[in-house]
């Protein structure tokens, strides 16, 4: 019962430490903040976002009085403590974009590894000296400038003005891609956490490749959807697929090299694990798909702004995209059922 | 400048532009003019990169359109495209949304937010600045849209039926004064299409009308009324350009009286007659709305088109 207390009380502190005064997170201390003379270097008025030693002093406490009752596990406040911690600095780092809420996630998994608290305890405690020094970065966010860049940002003003005016605007309004050490990363820690999860729950080898592969599967089917929903939207092909074969025009390369990447993710997504798999492992076969597929889709030719500019694409700028074409015959002359998409004018 | 060099554009199997060449010079106000489906939405669209042409291209202030990123990006600092129905984000209010796009096209703030307040202020929409425009009634987002492509102090500027869509005649006049002033200072390249004659006259340097997917001519105003026609007005003019050789026989037929049996009709748009039928020859109506025409019969022969009704 007072190991229970202790760590609900040792959860809460965690997250009241990452969370509970972090002027990204609160609009009104921020605002008030960006009026004083206070910058980052300096000490916050209502206390660090980072971890300070008397976080230790009372984790350590709580540790010692467990041990003072000849407890079973000391060690459970200080874990549940540094778990909430992680966990809880993740929001403000992902809101600042600093690039260590991504290592974060990704070294967090590590934690799953050992098969001893004491081996838990020291992987924790590693990932939130990490993290608390990371926390330290996302008071840049309160910047005068990096306040401006935050409100004039593409997405920002793309969703402000509407398609209408964003798609043919000489900034990039939409979706910008990441950058080729981002794509890395998320790619990495994708396939890292598929790797994580399928050792986590599999009990056997051939368990291993199932969980593994539907993963792989599902993650192969989500990112070239995302891929093509990306591209797609609001940029159409200049002929459909009918005209095409009509007109006996199969291939557009203006517009098809945007297919291109999806096909060739797809294929990986397919094909590579069942091929490899024999030769390098199940693991670490699916793996490697997933990091594929992954780092295509996000940095896969053709790169945003070309497509963009230079692509051959309809741009949508009017809230009907498709023209309803309407045919109008005097009723006399057609016989049987109406067609779809026919109106009648009335005949004397 | 503008140059569009032999534009061909085909929705499905139907040609909308065949071959078209159209040059607007630097500083010139031209008003593209024509009948229901001439291809104006389409030329315009082509002319913004909207489009891409399936032969032919475009230059502008002699930029390819497309060749390259640095020369699209270029192209599109200085041009701005609005269509007849703009995509606007409703939830924004009017001030957010047009300093929004000021600051797409990257207009300092400083002068965007002088900029906002005189464009509010001309189209009478001080009131609502602060108000999202879902709430606003049809004209007025078409105000705020206006407002929208001059806030980005573009020099080229293509507007799709600028005077349509619900505008007041305040919106009118203020939209004419706001033309009329860069007609008249020459700095500005502006190609609209507008479907209206009277609002042409006295606004645009040149008009082009389009007829089937073709330049039919391209002059001033008065070399129109004065040319073939002779001393009419610009609307005969126009209409007597657009119903040459290359006119609709069904059309003409219709238009003269003549031809048409016991059977025949007039297809009504938003209130006004735009076209006819007759003898039972089939005759196609595009249009990219979500709203539906209202069809009627006419009572007289198709030059004289009865009161428009709705037959159900």
């Amino acid at each position: 019962m007072r190991r229970a207390t202790l760590g609900v009380l040792a959860l809460s502190y965690g997250l009241f430490r990452a969370l509970g005064f972090h002027p990204v997170l609160r609009g009104d201390y921020r605002e008030w903040l960006l009026a004083t003379p206070w910058r980052p270097e300096q000490p916050l008025p209502l206390g660090p976002v980072h971890l300070v030693i008397q976080d230790l002093v009372l984790v350590g406490a709580s540790a010692l009085l467990l041990l003072a009752v000849r407890a079973e596990h000391p060690a459970d406040p200080a874990i549940a403590f540094l778990v909430a911690y992680v966990v809880g600095s993740l929001v403000p780092l992902r809101l600042s974009r600093a690039l260590e809420s991504g290592l974060l996630v990704a070294g967090a998994g590590l934690v799953t590894l050992p098969s001893t608290r004491v081996g838990v305890l020291v992987a924790l405690g590693a990932l939130a000296c990490a993290g608390s020094l990371s926390m330290r970065r996302t008071l840049d966010l309160l910047r005068p400038a990096a306040e401006e860049q935050e409100v004039t940002a593409g997405r920002t003003l793309g969703l402000r003005a509407g398609p209408g005016f964003a798609r043919l605007a000489p900034v990039d309004a939409g979706q910008s891609r990441p950058s080729a050490l981002q794509a890395f990363a998320w790619s990495g820690m994708i396939a890292w956490w598929q790797f994580l999860i399928a050792h986590a729950l599999s009990e056997s080898a051939a368990e291993t490749w199932e969980i593994a592969r539907t993963i792989s599967l599902g993650g192969t089917f989500v990112v070239v959807g995302g891929r093509l929903l990306t591209d797609l939207a609001g940029h159409g092909p200049p002929l459909g697929l009918r005209l095409r074969l009509k007109l006996r025009r199969f291939l557009l390369p203006g517009f098809d090299v945007v297919l291109v990447t999806p096909a060739l993710m797809a294929s990986i997504g397919l094909w590579f694990a069942p091929i490899s798999a024999p030769v390098i492992g199940d693991q670490l076969s699916c793996a490697i798909a997933t990091f594929a597929v992954w780092l295509l889709g996000f940095r896969g030719g053709p790169a945003g702004e070309w497509w963009r500019l230079v692509g051959l694409h309809s741009v949508e700028t009017e809230p009907s995209t498709s023209p309803l074409t309407v045919e109008i015959v005097p009723s006399q002359s057609l016989s049987g059922e109406p067609r779809r998409g026919t109106l009648f004018v009335p005949t004397r | 400048m503008i140059e569009a060099i032999g534009i061909t554009r085909h929705y499905g199997v139907r040609p909308v532009l065949r071959d078209l060449s159209l040059r607007v010079e630097t500083g010139e106000l031209v008003a593209i003019m024509g009948p229901n489906g001439a291809g104006k939405t389409t030329l315009l669209k082509v002319l913004a990169g909207a489009l891409p042409p399936q032969s032919g291209h475009v230059l502008v202030d002699g930029l390819r359109r497309r060749s390259s990123e640095e020369t699209e990006i270029s192209i599109r600092k200085r041009t701005v495209y609005l269509s007849a129905e703009p995509w606007i984000a409703r939830m924004s209010t009017g001030r957010a949304f047009l300093l929004a796009v000021g600051r797409l096209w990257e207009i300092p703030d400083a002068r965007l937010f002088d900029h906002i307040e005189r464009l509010l202020d001309l189209f009478r929409l001080t009131a609502k600045t602060d108000t999202i425009i879902g709430s606003y009634s049809t004209g007025e987002r078409k105000k705020i849209a206006l407002a929208g492509a001059l806030v980005t102090d573009a020099t080229v500027m293509i507007l799709d039926e600028p005077f349509a869509g619900g505008l007041d005649p305040a919106g009118i006049a203020a939209l004419s004064r706001v033309l009329r002033h860069f007609a008249e200072s020459r700095e500005h390249t502006i190609v609209i299409a507008t479907p209206v004659p009277e609002l042409v006259e006295g606004l645009a340097h040149r008009v082009a009308v389009l007829s089937d997917g073709r330049i039919a001519a391209f002059a001033t105003p008065a070399e129109l009324r004065g040319g073939p026609a002779g001393g009419v007005s610009l609307q005969e003019a126009i209409e007597r350009l657009v119903s040459g050789d290359s006119e609709d026989p069904v059309a003409r037929s219709c238009r003269e009286g003549a031809g048409c049996g016991p059977r025949r009709g007039c297809i009504c748009w938003r209130g006004s007659w735009t076209s006819c039928w007759c003898s039972g020859l089939p005759m196609r109506l595009h249009w990219n709305t979500r709203s539906s025409p209202v069809f009627g019969c006419c009572a007289g022969t198709g030059r004289s088109c009865g009161p428009c009704t709705n037959p159900s």
